[in-house]
């Protein structure tokens, strides 16, 4: 199809800013009036393959993606569950970090409107990082979690069954097999900072052996009056999963052991 | 939470000598990413915050690239873009200025683009210093005032 039928085809199906222009062999930049918020526009390429045409951000979504969050949380919890449905909804397949829809029956006008909504909704999933959503928190936190610790030795939402039969004092996770069992606190709010402070002044009471080690999901959100109380009572703190994640992974591999 | 950052404080950030013991030949981004290669430099400071030095590079359009200077300030976890050198594969619109380009370019932070609740480096112009990575990575460490280990400037660029 000649290039120019193509781009009156988006022009009239997505945005009359939309222009094409040749970028090598069979490799076509389509300039579009869509921006991230930083101002940088989608990069999308249009190709002819051995297949047919296709449509490619040739890896810049995800790259632009990584201005604002860890590109491997991409590949699991709410974010890769966001992704994978907008990728099956909208045609678009992911190969090698590219974005990639084939241009089926020379519907080019409605292979890029769909394409560019998959876009959009991806890049989206900024909304998702760490000050916006509290409820990623907790599933990167176990997942973090579960790839530093053996599986062995974790307990998920552990309470003490002795004093404590209704699990009214839990610990986010609990690390066994130690001399003194690691209780490890995720925390994301004052109402959950106060409530690890009750629950580790209980278990002082209550004369348990442990070591706390807590980790924030935005330490300096937390009121201060409420942070100093539990700091009265907690040991290692780190101030942020998403920043810290070698100090963490470090740390716990020396208690490991 | 957000962080806002007078032009005054910007400029002093990027003036700060940034001393590291890394060659530049180790700043050329090899960690797999999805789609592209990453290399992450840590500098620390003395008053508990840190620059950081990220660089990207698309495995499919090497022109497509970015050298980045943050800074994170003390006990915050959120990463402050100071300056962004981009390479080329896309087109940036000022949202403020409203005008378009698509050529290399660097993103600058500015106060007030922040005012306005936009990214913090949304402010972005054409430059004509580098044509690839390792002309970008030699104007960043100058225009930036990393230091790197004498004669690895040399040895990477000549």
């Amino acid at each position: 199809m000649n290039i120019k039928v193509i781009e009156k085809e988006f022009k009239k199906k997505v945005s009359n800013q939309i222009s094409i222009e040749a970028e090598g062999i069979n490799r076509y930049r389509i300039f579009s009036p869509f921006l991230y918020n930083d101002g940088d526009h989608f990069s999308i390429v249009l190709k002819t393959t051995p297949k047919g045409w296709i449509l490619t951000d040739e890896g810049n979504t995800y790259m632009h993606l990584s201005y604002y969050l860890d590109v491997n949380d991409l590949d699991r919890g709410t974010k890769e569950k966001i992704i994978r449905s907008t990728l099956s909804c909208f045609g678009v397949n992911e190969k090698e970090g590219a974005l990639v829809s084939e241009i089926k029956d020379n519907d080019f006008g409605n292979a890029f409107y769909s394409y560019i909504q998959s876009l959009i909704k991806i890049s989206d999933v900024t909304y998702l990082s760490r000050e916006m959503v509290k409820s990623t928190f907790m599933e990167d936190f176990k997942t973090f979690i579960s790839e530093n610790v053996p599986f062995k030795r974790l307990e998920f939402n552990y309470f003490d069954k002795r004093h404590d039969p209704d699990g009214k004092y839990a610990v986010d996770c609990r690390i066994n097999s130690m001399p003194n069992p690691a209780f490890i606190f995720a925390i994301s709010n004052d109402d959950k900072c106060r409530d690890a402070t009750i629950n580790l002044h209980q278990f002082e009471k209550w004369g348990l052996n442990f070591r706390s080690i807590t980790i924030f999901e935005e330490q300096e959100a937390i009121n201060r009056k409420v942070l100093a109380r539990f700091s009265d009572v907690s040991e290692k703190q780190f101030s942020s999963l998403t920043l810290n994640k070698d100090r963490i992974s470090s740390y716990l591999t020396q208690i490991l052991q | 939470m957000v962080i806002l950052l007078a032009d005054d404080k910007i400029q002093s950030l990027i003036d700060e000598e940034k001393r590291v013991s890394l060659k530049l030949s180790d700043f050329i981004p090899f960690k797999n990413k999805k789609g592209h290669k990453e290399q992450e430099i840590s500098i620390k400071r003395n008053d508990g915050s840190e620059f950081k030095i990220i660089i990207r590079q698309n495995k499919t359009d090497p022109l497509n690239f970015s050298v980045i200077l943050g800074y994170i300030p003390k006990n915050l976890n959120r990463l402050f873009r100071i300056t962004r050198y981009n390479g080329k594969g896309h087109q940036h619109t000022n949202k403020i200025e409203k005008n378009s380009f698509d050529d290399f370019h660097i993103h600058r932070a500015i106060q007030r683009y922040q005012e306005f609740g936009f990214d913090e480096d949304a402010y972005a112009e054409v430059t004509d210093k580098y044509s690839d990575l390792p002309s970008a990575l030699n104007s960043f460490v100058k225009d930036c005032n990393v230091i790197v280990p004498q004669d690895s400037q040399r040895s990477l660029f000549d």
